[in-house]
């Protein structure tokens, strides 16, 4: 009977066999979907849907029942974190960039940067950019923070939810701040691995500077993970954990971990200490408690005695010796810690990470409250992030808790939050997306995240905190199977991959940068960098250039006139000597008569004064229309006295090439008789003016000389007082000749106010080809200044002073970054200085003039801070150092250079239109 | 992979389909479940397959000596090799971290240095059902209790058969390995009936179980402190029939795979709540375990054939020992030793009383006041048993015997399971067998309906999220 036999177990087959086809016909069957057994197989191709349920299934059986690990001891009523994968770091191949072209350079964070990339480094700049990608591949979003209220008044909220810490970070780049910008990030296991929040920290710090490491564990809180906020253990240390199944009761500090030593004997735990200068080790303070001895690379530095009664947290601090690599803490007796926080000292971001695996916003409730305040106030932090929700949800997805409960314990953290640090800022994160896998196998969105995310939404408004609305900017509900499809997200369907984490991290980093440019003061706008306006407006000036270069016979004169940054000399000085090493030396050019300065030195100049005289300048003007020298100085002696400038001091005696020396100063009514004397030799007396002058009036006088070194020497000898406006050598060869004028204090209405003519007498002597106008600072320190006013005014100056140069091209610089200190002692723009910047580029194109900003060349907003630190900004958040000076020539130059190539690789012609 | 997933039944038609088409040929036949077998086990993790391989290769050289030798040293010592190394893989691969945790919290106070880094070793899927089968081949084959000397292929097979190998039942080898030499047939009253008992192992485990298990059970055994006392009782009740429907409900599936392959094997379970003493309840309860137990311990340490401290012992160790192959913590060792301890009062009360008579009217009183008893025991026990460590079992306890009143967190659903659970324990066994003589009497096509509305209705009625069988972890 063999064929019966067939065809009775052909039936058992022939019912699966039809039962799948039953299955799988009705689910793609146009029904309800809940007639469809499989609904998933209607949602594309049969095949690829049915290979997607079988291989899926597979992962979810894999995923699942791998192995039972051993007890961990912690509550398994939440998921763990998975292990630690190693994941390459992922380079984003390049697109393909058409032939011969170069790739697009990475964006650059400007005025126009909506995402919230600014100020970060190229390096941190590109990362952000590949992570932008797959934030659009994803399907993410840019999600804003909801900044929330903490102070509601009359007329709408008063006090932002963060504004304590975006007061903190403007305080580090004010100045304001000396002590570190501490955020608490307490979250789950999202965290646990410094995942997200290593991305968070590194940007803030970037922008913002690095106060250090800050807050590390003993050990790793739980076996899984990363062990990058700990410290490397002895095996010995016990640890009490608030995420265990009965964690006890009224004991456990802020971090929910206490590490206790003594029951297997003494415990070490070491510390990489990379750039930190102190350690401040958090412990109990128990009866009976026991010392732990700090040693850095093996040399004690303290013993800290732990024996306390009653039992209370408390800290210590101990200075690290520079250049120390390890901290050493060993335990002897009954010791209990709790972490150890180590800094820099330097003003700048702390980012605590305090992650526990399978915690929930009630977790942290069990902490003994008076611990949790006591060593929150300890930390001072400027902001509290809240990372909880996900193990809520996926409780309330089991039934184990509900909604009111979610939302009493999120309100009550963060109300004790509130009151443990009321001055710190609070920052509520919804839970993110997860999934769960179905009995068909399909993957969907797990239940009560929404609703999670709602619940602490409102736990966040009502408690005055700002809140992150991280479902919606993971991609929404759903989102988490994309990630995982994409490897973003672990097979668990809870916990993003690194890459993930990252991305998490990429949009929370931007939606704090967003939300703090938002809550700062209208600031400066920011200007571009380089050279502006070169198309037409130095032409000649290239054109000189150019023929300097091909060794023609050419001289390019430059004037520059200004303020204190001008009559600094370092910046002209370094100007000169690379134009002078590039294009030819025109000689040392015309110097102001004055005192004798240092400042004069470094270009072998040197000014001295015999007898009686009085250095005047335009800014003690009482009446405007006074003759003034270039600068706005002149110097007055009385009979008998001398004045002599040297040129090219300390110069080996040069016999070629001729050159001219020439001396400025006013004749006038009441003149005195005037000697003059070229290098010790009294030159003949100058012939008498056909009709003696009735006022103040420029008179120049030069002579031939050969070579650089020569001294001139003016000699009062009676009859009324003399008045010298200055001197200068020129070289008669090729090159440059870069004069430079400044006036300390003064302003380009200082400028305009002076005798026209007299001016314009000595721009025609002069017959600068380039007029460089450096004024600005000083106007940024006005605050009533008038921008209109300035512009007209200025402008009116630049035009006529070219005209009376013969029709030079001129160059406006604009301001530096000016500060000045606020009443509370910290650093703040200049009052005007907005306005300047604003002014200046606009009257400096309506002149034809090119535009350079020292301002967008020291890096914008608060740079002069920067500066400062650096040593290159003076502490007067006015000026720069000699260095300083120096350093922004060095970028002057480069820009100057760099239009003069761009004029170069383009006819003439085409360069006029660029630009 | 998990028998309730839709990988499984397109796993399942595939490999009844090669098989069937094969049966005439052994060798091919029986690649076919090997294969089966492999892929199966696979779908977690091969590795521990390596460890099966070699535990099972060591066994078998074992096996091939002491049939071949005619020296009791010999052979008792290779069987020696084989119990230990069998073990051994047991006892490192489950019990390494309980070993050590121990010798670390009794040789620590006297100075003595141990370890204190867990090994972490996985512990493989299946690892104490796979032992246990080995076991009772060799000690089987050493007692020639089995006759024929079966090849490595057959013998690794018999252990590996994909409806037995994760969570039993422990199978003997005249119900799998002595039938590989048969021509397998199937009757369409065997494959109906096969078919009927893995629909109905898929209902209770995905219905009944489920629901109770993420209902009840895991919150209230998760944070006893938020529930009443009254709720935690029904929790530790449902965590009982929790327990029952979904480990019955995998032997069911696996009783019913094995038979859709010619393949008979014993019953696991007997309705073990209708008990009426411990020792009754150990005769309905994971059978096939009660009754390796039994055969491969208690009674080669004698029995109850010794002085009766001695058996009193036998019975501890054999409880305790029992208790502990469930999972690698003291709190089963003592739920075992409880069991034990309650089974060693009722055996002095017999022996002190005789054996009650089981007819007459006061039999049924007595019947009733013991099953009240076993009942209470076994559900008052379980708690040592689900909760995660001893100090949570007693903060369970503590909750319970409070007195606090109050059911507000038991949901309907719940109830109902419960009623369900409850009623079909009761229910005669006359009844399913006669609906699954309707469901064998079913053309083909309505069978498949029939297969693909309990499909439906488990979609709909189970927990959104599946579960893991809980005996996984045995």
């Amino acid at each position: 009977m063999p064929g019966a036999l067939e065809s009775k177990h052909t039936s058992a087959g022939l019912t699966l066999a039809l039962t799948l086809a039953l299955a799988v016909g009705l689910s793609l069957a146009p029904l309800p979907e809940a007639w469809r057994p499989i609904p998933s197989l209607a949602q594309g191709p049969v095949g690829p849907q049915l290979l997607a349920l079988v291989t899926t299934s597979s992962a979810a059986a894999k995923r699942k029942a791998i192995g039972v690990e051993p007890d961990t001891g912690h509550a398994p009523e939440v998921p763990v974190l998975p292990e630690e994968e190693e994941e390459p770091e992922v380079v984003e191949a390049d697109p393909p960039s058409d032939a011969g072209t170069a790739p697009p350079p990475p964006a650059v964070a400007d005025a126009s940067d909506t995402l919230g990339l600014a100020n970060l480094g190229p390096a941190t700049l590109t990362k952000a950019l590949r992570m932008e990608a797959l934030r659009e591949k994803m399907g993410s979003k840019h999600v804003d923070l909801d900044p929330g209220c903490r102070r509601m008044g009359a007329s709408g909220c008063e006090e932002g939810g963060l504004e304590p810490f975006f007061k903190a970070l403007r305080g580090l780049h004010t100045g304001g701040r000396t002590l570190p910008v501490r955020v608490e990030h307490l979250g789950d296991s999202l965290i646990a691995s410094d995942h997200i929040n290593d991305v968070v920290r590194e940007r803030l710090q970037e922008r913002h500077g690095s106060g250090g490491k800050g807050f590390l564990y003993i050990d790793r809180p739980t076996r899984s993970g990363r062990g990058v906020r700990a410290g490397q253990a002895s095996e010995g240390w016990e640890f009490i954990r608030i995420i265990d199944r009965s964690p006890p009761k009224d004991r456990l500090p802020f971090t929910g971990v206490a590490f206790t030593a003594g029951a297997k004997g003494p415990q070490d735990v070491r510390f990489d200490i990379g750039d930190a200068r102190t350690a401040e080790i958090f412990f109990l303070a128990q009866p009976g408690g026991g010392s732990v001895q700090v040693l850095a690379d093996g040399k004690q530095l303290q013993r800290v005695q732990t024996r306390w009664t009653p039992a209370e947290v408390a800290n210590a601090r101990v200075k690290l010796p520079e250049g120390a690599k390890t901290l050493l803490l060993k335990t002897r007796g009954k010791v209990e810690l709790h972490g150890v926080s180590l800094e820099n000292g330097n003003p700048g971001v702390v980012y605590d990470t305090l992650g526990l695996p399978g915690a929930y916003a009630g977790v942290f409730l069990r902490t003994h409250r008076p611990y949790f305040r006591a060593q929150m106030r300890q930390r001072k932090p400027s902001l509290v992030v809240l990372m909880f929700g996900g193990n809520e949800a996926f409780r309330l997805s089991r039934d184990w808790t509900k909604p009111e409960e979610i939302k009493q314990e999120a309100e009550q953290l963060v109300k004790l939050v509130r009151e443990s640090v009321p001055d710190a800022a609070c920052l509520v994160w919804s839970p993110i997306d997860a999934a769960v896998r179905t009995m068909g196998g399909d993957l969907v969105p797990r239940r009560g995240s929404r609703m999670v995310a709602d619940l602490f939404r409102d736990a966040a408004r009502e408690g005055g905190c700002a809140y992150w609305d991280a479902l919606e900017a993971m991609g929404g509900e759903g989102s988490s199977i994309r990630w995982l499809s994409s490897g973003l997200l672990n097979e668990d369907l809870i916990h993003p991959r690194a890459r993930g984490s990252d991305l998490l991290g990429h949009l929370f980093d931007l939606a704090i940068q967003r939300a703090y440019a938002a809550s700062s003061p209208p600031r400066v706008a920011a200007e571009p960098s380089g050279l502006q306006n070169t198309g037409k407006s130095l032409t000649a000036t290239f054109q000189r250039l150019s023929k300097l270069e091909k060794g023609e016979d050419a001289r390019l004169g430059i004037l520059q006139i200004g303020a204190s940054h001008t009559a600094s000399h370092s910046f002209t000085d370094a100007m000169r000597n690379a134009l002078a090493t590039r294009f030819g030396d025109a000689g040392r050019g015309f110097i102001s008569a004055g005192k004798p300065s240092d400042r004069l030195t470094p270009a072998g100049v040197s000014r001295e004064l015999t007898g009686e005289w009085t250095v005047e300048d335009a800014l003690q003007a009482t009446t405007p229309g006074q003759a003034w020298g270039l600068g706005g100085i002149r110097a007055v002696g009385a009979p008998g006295a001398s004045l002599r400038i040297r040129f090219c001091e300390g110069c080996t005696a040069a016999t070629t090439p001729p050159a001219r020396l020439s001396l400025y100063w006013l004749d006038g009514p009441g003149s005195g008789r005037m000697e003059v004397k070229v290098d010790g030799s009294a030159m003949p007396p100058e012939p008498a003016p056909p009709e003696p002058f009735t006022t103040p009036t420029v008179r120049i006088r030069s002579f031939p000389v050969t070579g650089p070194a020569h001294d001139i020497e003016v000699l009062n000898q009676g009859g009324g007082s003399l008045t010298v406006l200055g001197a200068a050598l020129d070289l008669e060869q090729k090159g440059i000749a870069y004069d430079a004028v400044g006036l300390p204090g003064s302003t380009a209405s200082t400028l305009a106010s002076v005798d026209p003519q007299a001016l314009s007498a000595q721009l025609s002597s002069r017959k600068p080809q380039l007029l460089v106008f450096w004024y600005g600072t000083n106007e940024s320190g006005q605050p009533d200044l008038d921008a209109e006013k300035l512009r007209t005014e200025y402008g009116a100056l630049i035009s006529r002073l070219r005209k009376d140069a013969g029709g030079a091209e001129c160059l406006v610089i604009g301001t530096t970054d000016r500060l000045q200190k606020s009443a509370d002692g910290s650093w703040e723009d200049a009052p005007a200085l907005a306005r300047v910047v604003a002014a200046l580029p606009e009257m400096a194109r309506a002149q034809g003039c090119a535009y350079w900003s020292p301002r967008a060349a020291m890096g914008g907003d608060l740079s002069m801070l920067r500066w400062q630190r650096d040593g290159l900004g003076h502490a007067d958040g006015i000026h720069l150092t000699p260095e300083g000076y120096e350093k922004l020539a060095g970028s002057f130059l480069s820009d100057l250079l760099a239009a003069y190539e761009v004029f170069k690789t383009q006819p003439p012609a085409l360069a006029a239109e660029g630009g | 992979m998990y028998f309730h997933s839709l990988q499984f039944v397109f796993f399942l038609t595939v490999t009844f389909t090669l098989y069937w088409a094969l049966r005439r040929h052994k060798w091919p036949r029986l690649a076919v479940l090997m294969v089966a077998s492999v892929f199966f086990y696979s779908m977690w993790t091969p590795w521990p397959l390596v460890l099966f391989l070699g535990a099972t290769a060591i066994n078998h050289l074992c096996i091939k000596g002491f049939r071949r030798s005619q020296s009791p040293g010999v052979r008792k010592a290779l069987l020696t090799v084989s119990i230990v190394s069998t073990l051994g893989v047991l006892c490192t691969f489950k019990y390494a971290d309980l070993f050590r945790d121990t010798a670390v919290a009794l040789l620590g106070p006297l100075g003595i240095h141990v370890r204190t880094e867990p090994f972490g070793l996985l512990l493989p899927v299946g690892l104490s059902f796979f032992t246990f089968q080995a076991l009772s081949y060799v000690v089987d084959q050493y007692r020639g209790e089995i006759q024929k000397e079966h090849s490595f292929f057959e013998h690794l097979l018999y252990l590996l058969f994909f409806p037995h190998l994760v969570a039993g039942p422990i199978v003997r080898a005249s119900h799998l390995i002595e039938r590989f030499d048969d021509t397998p047939s199937l009757t369409a009253d065997e494959g109906g009936r096969g078919l009927y008992r893995i629909a109905v192992g898929l209902a209770k485990k995905l219905i009944i179980a489920d629901v109770l298990g993420s209902g009840l059970v895991d919150p209230v055994f998760a944070s006893p402190e938020a529930y009443t006392s009254a709720e935690c009782f029904v929790a530790a009740v449902a965590y009982s029939f929790e327990l029952y429907f979904d480990f019955s409900a995998y032997s069911d599936i696996a009783i019913g795979t094995a038979a859709l392959f010619g393949f008979k094997f014993a019953e696991n379970f007997n309705r073990p709540y209708l008990a009426t003493n411990l020792f009754d309840f150990w005769g309905r309860w994971h059978i096939s375990l009660s009754n390796w137990l039994r055969d491969y311990l208690y009674r080669p340490l004698g029995g109850n054939r010794v002085s009766k401290p001695r058996a009193l012992l036998n019975l501890m160790i054999t409880m305790g020992l029992g208790g502990l192959w469930h999972g690698a913590d003291w709190r089963f060792a003592i739920w075992g030793l409880a069991h034990g301890a309650m089974e060693c009062v009722i055996r002095v009360w017999w022996w002190m009383t005789g054996k009650p008579p089981t007819e007459g009217r006061m039999a049924v009183v007595r019947a009733g006041l013991g099953w009240v008893a076993t009942f209470t025991v076994v559900v008052l026990t379980r708690i040592v048993f689900r909760s995660p460590n001893l100090a949570h079992a007693g903060e369970m306890y503590l909750r319970l015997f409070e007195g606090s009143m109050g059911l507000a967190n038991v949901s309907t659903l719940v109830w109902t399971m419960l009623a369900v659970a409850a009623v079909s324990h009761v229910t005669p066994l006359s009844l399913f067998h006669k609906a699954g003589d309707l469901f064998v009497r079913m053309p083909v096509p309505v069978r498949a309906v029939v297969l693909v509305l309990v499909g439906l209705g488990v979609r709909h009625l189970t927990s959104v999220e599946t579960r893991p069988y809980v005996y996984f972890q045995f």
